[in-house]
């Protein structure tokens, strides 16, 4: 009894005694930043990528990323990461949130220490953060996949002329719909194009499947198949593929580069589209920065390489047009997402 | 044998928890001289969060396992309280009435294991891992994709609000709780009968115990307790998802067993567990401070459970040989 | 192999002389034991006459301390079960050591399985193990799962386990304690077999009439000493039963006269199925009422119904309503897993069954705990170092002591004692009895179950004989002797 009587005042001392000296604690240099980038969980090739984008930018801006994440992509590992940022009293937290609501009330104590606060990828509600930075935004999205099946039909006289159908997910889902939207509004650039049809293939792969191979054999002229689901373009290759149709219906829209790769060596699909992490992490990185020295989302905030990044009054800004991937440099990207 | 046996059992015993006071200390000292941010009253404040509620669960589940049974689904139980309580509050219920709900849902939770236990006579690992996919799966049922965040005002008082400066008032819940349940188990008798219970629950039932009612009543304050940490953790999350304290079972029942809980009943203490709940929030704390990825932090854990487990084990075989030889 | 012709004449197993004692208690004093090939020798003693220690020292889990073991002539040292399988000694036990989740041709080779370099042969372990079962008749099949066998096919299983080690020395143990009228008689059909295949056969029972069924030979135990041997034929059941009893059993119980007092206790046509049927009786103030019979006649499952640990099907227990509030107390046979919790402490064991007396506002207290202890440590003369001294590490006799006092401390209307001097040594047993007298003569009633007809008879004012889940007579103590006792039991 009495070995545990002296730990429990050694331990009463050390607190106390710790407690006592108030140290003066973070940066040297004025200049000199800390930003904490949090992923949604760690071992994520997406992450990683974020990450280094993020150390590039924190080069060209003499801040230094401590890029940290909960074991599992859960809200409460997430705030166990954030508790320690702030508790290191970091300059900025750049997060991409496993719960837009539950982190809320620990990004607001964080805020409430001085420390900015902006969610990237996956958001934050608005009362836990200074700003958002979607990696795209509906009309970029819109115009890019367009613009993609415009390029890849067949060109007659320098305009693109064909039928293009859509698969995509379900018909209540509000991402779908506001890009299929966006995706009509600029189709009237392209005189040559003709949407004949959208299906819904709920993001289910067998739906999917057998939803592109019946609009293959509803319009054999089918020049471009685009699906704008990650579900949808995986199975709308196979359908093309399975179909022998490769190199006459073409296959475009939003994936990822792991699930792609193959189909582009083929053919089947030459070119799709989808946010890059490394831009992502490196103009999160330029906003914090921004941000934690002060600076303000009125005007656009210059995002170095990514130009200049502009946010609406509720803070949400978008970063870019989807990035472009094809034969090029798609090897490389599938190794990261 | 020796003079000394119920000696060695009462020195190995005081022992333990010395030895995890002895860790505490050290993970302070280092921490301490590693970080520059670890001793601030404000940041070990925040450092409380990371462990009070699954402490606050793991006192009634020691008492449960040192009574010999076990409890697998307190975090389903956690989830399903909490979703319980978003679609009452969803109902523009007040602050008093969610809390009640959350209270009664991990109450009721609890009996429904007790009963399975006691007059189902399903062991209880299988009966909880049972009900955890039950109560994971209602709760995943109800909420599908959907979050409930329309909680009474008051409401987040109870896992954000302090009590007097940095001590936040779940740690003074925790602290109450932890005085409680350690004078409870082992200053009344019927702390004393748990402990029975746990060593031989066919000698106690010839003693005239009534085995199955301990049992049904620890299920229950388990089930309770769980209850509340669902009270907390929604309050400090401010919403709920059916994911909620999804893997929180075994880092509860780590602590327990970390405590010196004997996983084969009978023996453990609350000061234990209390150390191991100290220990354990301390050091992903400070590996969180030094920016440890949690894939090194569990391994850096785990570690520590199997220690903390095989060493005593080995000691006493080796105590074992060492008398057969003498 | 095992069809080798029989030579009646000489005698297979021969033991000489052989010493044993287990901490101080002697279990075996000169015994000596011939085990003839070709004929069944029963082996016959009360509980405690050492004839569990003989079998043990034969299949080589205890040493003899002296004398001689000689197989086929020849002077033998058994060091351990592999050792006594290897000189093909074989044993059936009471309790069936047989494994539910192998098949039967796994069980027949447990302990060696025909294998080449290691890997286990299954073709020629199954053919092996078929022809085994053949030879013995047995009627099901080596690959069946021996879970699934009745308990009178898995002692088959151990009979043709021990053939395949083609022992020439075949033990059963009390092999019958748990089967059917027509179970038995296959088993008997089978050992009959064997004998005339010319095996040595020692069987262990208490039944007279399997005795008398199977055994040519027998030989009597009492007290670690063999008393007397021969052929069947040349003697009576009483003189077999005055040989095994053979003592003045009267002068070593220190029983205590009591006038028995008011009824405390009436039991009325209770029953629960499948243990025991139709049992009446009543028991009054001062009164210790022996309950007599073999194990399995269902004595342990009337007392735990009366306890109340397990509820009657039919019928009524009554208690006087002056004796409600004290209840009914039991010290179980199997003091281990019952009767007390051996890694606590004497006090808290002590203490366990008086939780509510020495905590009555729920704060317990170990000073409390100690000196109830204390004082029990005095009174029934326990051997141990002080209150807080771990049961487990205490002697057996001293264990049951323990396990008594917690009761007594409680200060019960009825104590029911199963088999309370079960495997303790002569002074302990000496203290049980002196404190149950003393419990009877303060006014309180006392049902002991044994098995031991000396302490039955020495301590009971009343004996209860049951068999087969029934009573089957009560006899007060003029009429309570030992043959009477023993006839009434095996259905004689």
């Amino acid at each position: 009894m009495r070995q545990l009587f002296i730990a429990v005042v050694a331990l009463s001392v050390a607190i106390f005694a710790g407690c006592g000296k108030k140290e003066s604690v973070g940066d040297g240099k004025p200049g000199h930043i800390r930003v904490g980038v949090v992923a949604k969980s760690l071992g994520n090739g997406f992450f990683d990528a974020v990450n280094r984008g993020a150390q590039e930018a924190a080069k060209e801006l003499d801040a230094e990323v401590i890029f940290v994440g909960p074991t599992t992509p859960s809200a409460e590992g997430q705030i166990e990461t954030l508790n320690s940022l702030i508790a290191q009293r970091v300059d900025a937290i750049a997060v991409s949130a496993n719960d837009p609501d539950a982190l809320v009330p620990t990004l607001k104590k964080a805020m409430d220490r001085g420390i900015k606060v902006i969610s990237y990828d996956s958001g934050v509600a608005a009362p836990g953060r200074n700003a958002h930075l979607a990696p795209s935004s509906d009309p970029l999205i819109g115009e890019t996949v367009v613009a993609l099946a415009a390029e890849l039909a067949p060109q007659v006289d320098g305009a693109a002329k064909g039928k293009i159908a859509v698969v995509s997910a379900t018909p209540t889902s509000t991402n779908q719909n506001s890009w299929l939207a966006e995706m009509r509004r600029v189709l009237p650039r392209y005189p040559g194009l003709e949407m004949v049809a959208v299906a819904y293939g709920d993001d289910v792969s067998d739906k999917s499947y057998r939803e592109a191979v019946a609009l293959l054999k509803q319009h054999p002229d089918l020049a471009v198949l685009v699906s704008i689901s990650s579900v949808g373009i995986v199975a709308s290759a196979k359908a093309v593929e399975d179909e022998r149709l490769t190199g006459k219906v073409k296959v475009t829209g939003l994936g990822l580069p792991s699930e792609l790769a193959g189909y582009v060596q083929k053919g089947v699909v030459p070119k799709f589209a989808i946010w890059n992490p490394i831009d992502l992490g490196y103009s999160s990185l330029q906003v914090a920065a921004h941000l934690a020295r002060g600076g303000d989302l009125v005007k656009p905030v210059p995002a170095g390489r990514m130009g200049r990044i502009s946010f609406t009054a509720d803070g949400v800004g978008a970063m870019s047009k989807p990035f472009i991937y094809d034969a090029g440099n798609v090897a490389e990207f599938a190794k990261i997402f | 044998m020796t003079p000394g046996v119920a000696g060695i059992f009462a020195r190995r015993w005081l022992r333990w928890e010395t030895m995890l006071a002895a860790v505490l200390v050290a993970e302070f000292v280092l921490f301490a001289s590693i970080s520059p941010y670890f001793l601030d009253v404000y940041t070990l404040s925040d450092a409380t969060f990371n462990f009070t509620e699954r402490a606050i669960v793991a006192l009634p589940l020691a008492m449960l396992i040192i009574a010999g049974e076990i409890d697998i689904s307190v975090a389903a139980i956690i989830a399903l309280s909490s979703v319980s309580m978003g679609l009452t509050a969803s109902t523009g219920a007040g602050t008093g009435t969610v809390v009640c709900v959350g209270l009664g849902t991990g109450l009721a939770a609890g009996m429904i294991n007790g009963a399975l236990v006691t007059i189902g006579r399903v062991p209880s690992i299988v009966a909880t891992i049972g009900t955890m996919t039950l109560f994971r799966g209602a709760a995943y049922a109800v909420l599908g994709d959907r979050v409930l965040k329309d909680y009474p005002p008051g409401f987040a008082e109870f896992g954000q609000g302090y009590l007097v400066g940095p001590v936040s008032n779940e740690l003074a819940l925790f602290v109450s709780f932890a005085l409680l349940f350690g004078v409870f188990l082992h200053y009344t008798r019927w702390g004393q009968a748990i402990f029975a219970v746990g060593a031989n629950p066919v000698a106690s039932r010839f003693a005239g115990l009534a085995v199955n009612r301990y049992r049904f009543a620890l299920f229950a304050a388990t089930g309770l307790f769980s209850g509340l940490a669902a009270v907390l953790l929604t309050s400090r999350l401010g919403s709920t998802r059916p994911s909620i304290a999804q893997g929180w079972e075994l880092e509860i029942i780590s602590m327990v067993i970390l405590g010196g809980v004997s996983v084969w009943g009978g023996k453990g203490s609350i000061l234990g567990v209390v150390l191991a709940a100290l220990v354990f929030g301390l050091i992903t704390f400070g590996l969180g401070l030094m920016n440890v990825p949690g894939i090194v932090m569990s391994i850096f854990t785990g570690s520590l459970l199997i220690l903390v487990v095989a060493v005593p084990a080995l000691l006493g075989r080796l105590r074992l040989s060492r008398e057969a030889n003498s | 192999m095992w069809r080798s012709s029989p030579r009646y004449s000489d005698p297979v197993l021969t033991l000489t002389d052989i010493r044993k004692s287990f901490g101080g208690v002697r279990a075996l004093e000169r015994a000596s034991l011939e085990v003839p090939a070709g004929s069944v020798t029963a082996l016959i003693g009360e509980n405690g006459a050492g004839k569990s220690t003989l079998v043990k020292i034969l299949t080589g889990i205890h040493h003899p301390d002296s004398g001689e073991i000689r197989l086929d002539g020849e002077t033998v040292r058994i060091a351990d079960p592999r050792a006594a399988r290897a000189l093909g000694i074989g044993v059936v036990h009471q309790e069936c050591q047989v494994f539910d989740n192998l098949s039967v041709a796994e069980n027949l080779f447990v302990h060696s399985h025909p294998s080449r370099r290691g890997i286990v042969d299954w073709r020629a372990l199954r053919q092996h193990a078929a022809a085994v079962l053949r030879d013995l008749d047995a009627g099901f099949d080596a690959d069946l799962p021996a879970g699934r066998l009745s308990i009178a096919q898995k002692h088959v299983v151990q009979i043709a386990r021990a053939l395949t080690h083609e022992s020439r020395v075949l033990i059963l143990d009390e092999p019958t304690a748990s089967l059917s009228q027509r179970e038995c008689a296959e088993l008997f059909r089978i050992v009959r077999k064997l004998r005339d295949a010319g095996r040595a056969i020692l069987f262990i029972s208490h039944k007279f009439e399997e005795i008398d069924a199977l055994a040519d030979r027998y030989a009597v135990f009492r007290d670690g000493v063999s008393v007397s041997a021969g052929a069947l034929k040349d003697i009576t059941r009483d003189e077999l039963i005055r040989l095994m009893v053979g003592r003045p059993v009267d002068q070593l119980f220190p029983k205590i006269d009591v006038a028995p007092g008011r009824e405390l206790l009436r039991v009325e046509n209770l029953g629960r199925a499948g243990e025991f049927e139709d049992i009446s009786f009543t028991l009054r103030r001062g009164e210790i009422l022996g309950v007599y019979g073999l194990v399995g006649a269902g004595r342990t499952e009337l007392a735990q119904v009366l306890f109340g640990v397990t509820r009657a099907d039919r019928g009524a227990v009554h208690l006087a309503p002056d004796a409600v509030d004290a209840g009914v107390a039991l010290v179980p046979e199997d003091r281990q897993s019952q009767g007390g919790i051996l890694d606590f402490s004497l006090a808290a064991n002590v203490a366990l069954t008086n939780l509510a007396r020495l905590a009555p506002r729920g704060w317990y207290s170990r000073a409390r705990e100690s000196s109830l202890a204390r004082e029990w440590i005095d009174r029934l003369a326990i051997k141990a170092h002080g209150p807080a001294q771990v049961v487990r590490s205490l002697s057996g006799g001293n264990q049951q002591k323990v396990v008594i006092a917690k009761w007594l401390a409680r200060a019960p209307g009825v104590l029911i004692l199963d088999e309370p001097t079960k495997g303790i040594d002569v002074g302990a047993k000496a203290a049980v009895h002196r404190v149950t007298s003393e419990f009877a003569r303060a006014g309180g009633g006392v049902i002991m179950i044994s098995s031991e007809l000396p302490e039955i008879l020495g301590m009971s004012d009343r004996v209860l004989v049951m068999r087969r889940g029934r009573l089957r007579g009560e006899f007060d103590r003029a009429s309570a002797t030992s043959d009477a006792l023993l006839r009434a039991a095996s259905d004689a």
